[in-house]
């Protein structure tokens, strides 16, 4: 067996395992992330305009889907366990998560002013680009983490002082 | 024929590295850019690395700009980041 042959020979099984409607899904997907990662303000409409023609069956039919269930371990397993992020990148996001729910105690415990809540969303806000930029080359992960934005913030407000 | 295409095949995707896992250079420049220095590009070289006797790691690399920085992630796993001379 040629050394091509074996090269080809994970695209060929990846290409047998999927089900004939999924490369457009994939595709779809791909293109709504990377919408997100650009976009991460809740534009995720734009991203299926902007979809190709061919695309817009499947764009249409995950519209219908009901949005998944948000579960707050899953989503740290897998931001854990994806190799977009490196290690050291990995202990950055961690200290800044630390420092923002850090911040959101002191807001409570001191019963902080609208400013000050202001401040903690806006550094949510910029903490979660950061993540989303750095999960380009992840952007199923990118995806679910801007769909569960609403979630992590209800979450870190959850936090007791 | 098909099975068996299909096995090898499956056995080899589990031996493929992913494509775009992170390279400790390109691990090292986001971390410099997150903190806020410029870097120049995606990855840094010349990476030298030591740890002390209180665990505490240093990380020294030179980005594509010139600049050289020295990262230092404690043993609780806080990183900081300084320009090195």
């Amino acid at each position: 067996m040629t050394q091509t042959t074996l090269r080809l020979l994970p695209l060929l099984a990846a290409a047998l395992l999927l089900p004939a409607g999924n490369p457009p899904a994939l595709a779809a997907a791909s293109a709504a992330a990377s919408a997100a990662v650009q976009s991460p303000n809740g534009q995720q409409a734009q991203a299926a305009t902007t979809a190709k023609p061919s695309d817009a069956k499947t764009v249409k039919s995950t519209e219908t889907k009901p949005a998944p269930q948000f579960d707050m371990d899953t989503l740290i397993e897998r931001l854990k366990q994806t190799q977009a992020i490196g290690v050291l990148t990995k202990l950055v996001l961690r200290s800044d998560v630390t420092d923002l729910i850090n911040e959101v105690k002191l807001y409570k415990k001191t019963k902080g002013s609208t400013r000050q809540l202001e401040r903690i969303k806006a550094h949510f806000n910029g903490l979660l680009l950061k993540v989303l930029a750095l999960l380009n080359d992840d952007p199923r992960l990118a995806q679910d983490i801007q769909s569960a934005r609403d979630n992590l913030w209800q979450h870190l407000m959850e936090v007791k002082a | 024929m098909k099975p068996m295409i299909l096995l090898l095949g499956l056995f080899l995707l589990g031996m493929t590295p992913n494509a775009w896992a992170v390279t400790d250079a390109q691990d090292i420049a986001t971390t410099i850019r997150l903190r806020g220095y410029e870097c120049g590009g995606d990855a840094v070289t010349n990476i030298r690395e030591s740890t002390d006797a209180s665990g505490t790691r240093t990380i020294l690399a030179t980005c594509p700009n010139g600049k050289r920085y020295r990262i230092v992630v404690s043993p609780e796993g806080r990183v900081s980041v300084q320009p090195a001379r």
